[in-house]
């Protein structure tokens, strides 16, 4: 059986190894495999999110680390109500192969004309909208401002990444803090879980990481006995608790250790992302404090929440209007600016969307009202919008010159 | 063949971009101060950092070579020494009387009780306005949470009755390092004081 190519030639019998490639990655047999398959991840991702949450399920069938993922599909009562494990490649790799595909096969091996057009532009929008998803992926990030009335914030953070930031106490607050991404803890998880050093040639010490727990509660050997292998420090242990549905809400924990250069000996200590203060090292004379808290994005700008508005459905917690009015503080200069629901403030390639409203306490009359927007920096933030224009224009046009060509079609006088 | 190359590429850049994470890295990043940082508590203890509980009830000056760990539930002041790493000396508050206490330590070393009278005749050393008894001993170190006995140890120690509280201050660790540092224990004892 030959294969019916986007130029609607027949296929020719390839000559090389290069050119097999190129037909079999233009080729309309792998486009609608991809689609399938693409079709499967997204019901089985929509399935599954509902038990483990949006965003594990994303990072599952999804990340860019993924070759291959195990989809899970819960059968029916009738059918045992068991979980078929269904082995698929990993959905960033699928949707890369099917921009390609659509590349190789949609654009430049597609016959070219004006008759064309329409069906090409569709082409490109929907290789735009892929396009947007990968840089979204690479480059995106995303965080939470909150303050309360009258507070001014020049800050965002991040809402799943734990950091560890080391800061040197010297007189008040230090100049600099460092970062140590999550990137180098997230992978140390489990019993077996090696040690990561971290250089840090800015200081007087390295450090060592190990048994990062993605939720891990700090536990008093007096509260629960530790389970068998656990590290206990100063009579406190990390016990390992299952992720949350809502991954926001995972309070990272980690065992670290300060390998000072001066041969000094420090002992292994815990640190958590619910920790009520730092750790504190003395090395030489030198003191440093040690937390991991979530990855502090620092603004480059100043926001000053000057008044929060929330109004509600009658007798319901249902928002029918959240609006922040903030001033925007760079450079000495100050710019009023509204955020509504819908209605984001876009500057300098950071968008504040207003997430959530809320009080101090439950006393109406004399506790504070407090706002948070969700701040996001994506350069692909508006793609998808522009990437809908073009395939509707393409599709638009495909449709005129059909409709043309039927026209036409039929206005020929009819011949015996 | 332009294209074609293009697309060997791409496949090949795909390969090579998934990497692990080495065990080994090096980190430069810092970032600038924000208005979430706010002052911190140094020196906070276990109890503290994880449970949000109150200080230590006592403030003192530690010699500089003791090394400052984090305070716990049984130990209100708690620091290391010494250079094999195992020297350690913490102020607790415990229950009971002077002398069960001496002799619990005893017994971590394996030696008998005292009497009353015996306890009389040790020395004193000001500890918090009262006259503490200082205590020795030396040899196998079992300190009975589950640690495995350690020879060659030695402790200096001072219990004192405070209020209704019994006070103390214990030094463990390697009998040489502990020798050398008992004039600092003594020194340290003098500066414990009621935080205020």
């Amino acid at each position: 059986m030959s294969i019916s190519e986007p130029n609607g030639s027949k296929s020719r019998p390839p000559v090389g190894w290069a050119s097999r490639c190129f037909a079999f990655l233009s080729g309309f047999p792998l486009a609608v495999v991809l689609m399938l398959i693409l079709f499967l991840q997204t019901w089985l991702a929509t399935l599954e999110q509902v038990d483990y949450g949006l965003y594990a399920t994303l990072r599952k069938y999804f990340d860019p680390r993924a070759w291959y993922i195990l989809g899970e599909l819960r059968l029916p009562d009738f059918m045992g109500s068991k979980a078929l494990t269904i082995p698929m490649p990993g959905g960033y790799w699928v949707l890369g192969l099917f921009f390609l595909n659509l590349l190789l096969g949609g654009i430049v091996r597609a016959r070219k004309g004006w008759k064309k057009v329409g069906v090409l532009t569709s082409h490109f929008g929907i290789l735009l909208m892929i396009a947007s998803a990968g840089v979204t992926e690479m480059t995106e990030q995303r965080g939470t401002m909150d303050f309360f009335e009258g507070e001014t914030s020049n800050v965002a953070q991040d809402y799943h990444e734990y950091v560890v930031e080391i800061a040197e106490r010297t007189h008040g607050k230090p100049e600099k803090i460092h970062v140590i991404r999550g990137e180098y803890l997230s992978d140390l998880q489990g019993r077996l879980a090696p040690v990561r050093t971290v250089k840090l040639p800015d200081l007087p010490f390295d450090m060592q990481f190990t048994r990062y727990a993605k939720n891990g509660r700090v536990m008093s050997i007096n509260e629960m006995a530790p389970p068998a292998d656990t590290q206990v420090i100063d009579n406190y242990y990390i016990f390992d608790r299952p992720p949350n549905k809502e991954a926001e809400l995972d309070v990272a924990a980690c065992y670290a250790k300060v390998v000072a250069r001066d041969g000094s000996m420090h002992p292994n200590f815990i640190l958590s992302g619910d920790a009520f203060h730092p750790h504190t090292v003395r090395v030489g004379e030198r003191v440093f404090v040690f937390q991991m808290r979530k990855f502090l994005w620092v603004m480059p700008f100043s926001v000053r929440l000057d008044q929060a508005t929330a109004e509600y459905y009658p007798n319901s917690t249902k928002p029918k209007r959240f609006e922040s009015r903030v001033t925007r503080l760079e450079n000495g200069s100050e710019a009023m600016v509204e955020i509504k629901m819908n209605e984001p403030m876009r500057y300098e390639g950071l968008t504040f969307y207003q997430r959530m409203m809320g009080r101090e306490n439950a006393n109406m009359a004399t506790s504070r009202p407090y706002s948070q927007l969700e701040v996001v920096r994506n350069p692909a933030d508006q793609w998808p919008k522009y990437a809908l224009y073009v395939v509707t224009f393409g599709l638009f046009i495909h449709f005129i010159l059909k409709f043309a060509a039927y026209l036409r079609k039929n206005s020929r006088p009819a011949q015996s | 063949m332009g294209m074609k190359r293009l697309i060997c590429a791409l496949l090949g850049l795909a390969l090579v971009s998934c990497k692990k994470t080495p065990l080994e890295v090096t980190s430069t990043e810092t970032r600038g101060i924000t208005t979430k940082d706010s002052e911190v508590k140094l020196f906070a203890s276990s109890d503290e950092r994880f449970r949000g509980s109150t200080a230590s009830p006592y403030a003192d000056e530690a010699p500089k070579d003791w090394l400052a760990r984090p305070a716990s539930q049984f130990r209100l002041l708690n620091y290391a020494f010494g250079a094999s790493g195992k020297g350690e000396v913490y102020v607790s508050v415990s229950q009971g009387t002077v002398l069960d206490n001496a002799n619990r330590w005893r017994k971590q070393f394996a030696l008998a009780d005292l009497s009353q009278a015996d306890l009389e005749k040790l020395p004193t050393v000001p500890l918090l306005g009262q006259s503490a008894r200082w205590l020795e001993a030396k040899g196998v170190y079992a300190s009975g949470m589950g640690k495995a006995p350690t020879e060659g140890f030695a402790l200096a120690g001072l219990i004192a009755q405070v209020g209704g509280d019994i006070v103390t201050i214990k030094m463990v660790g390697p009998e040489d390092e502990v020798q050398a540092q008992q004039e600092a224990l003594r020194q340290y004892a003098k500066t414990l004081r009621v935080r205020e």
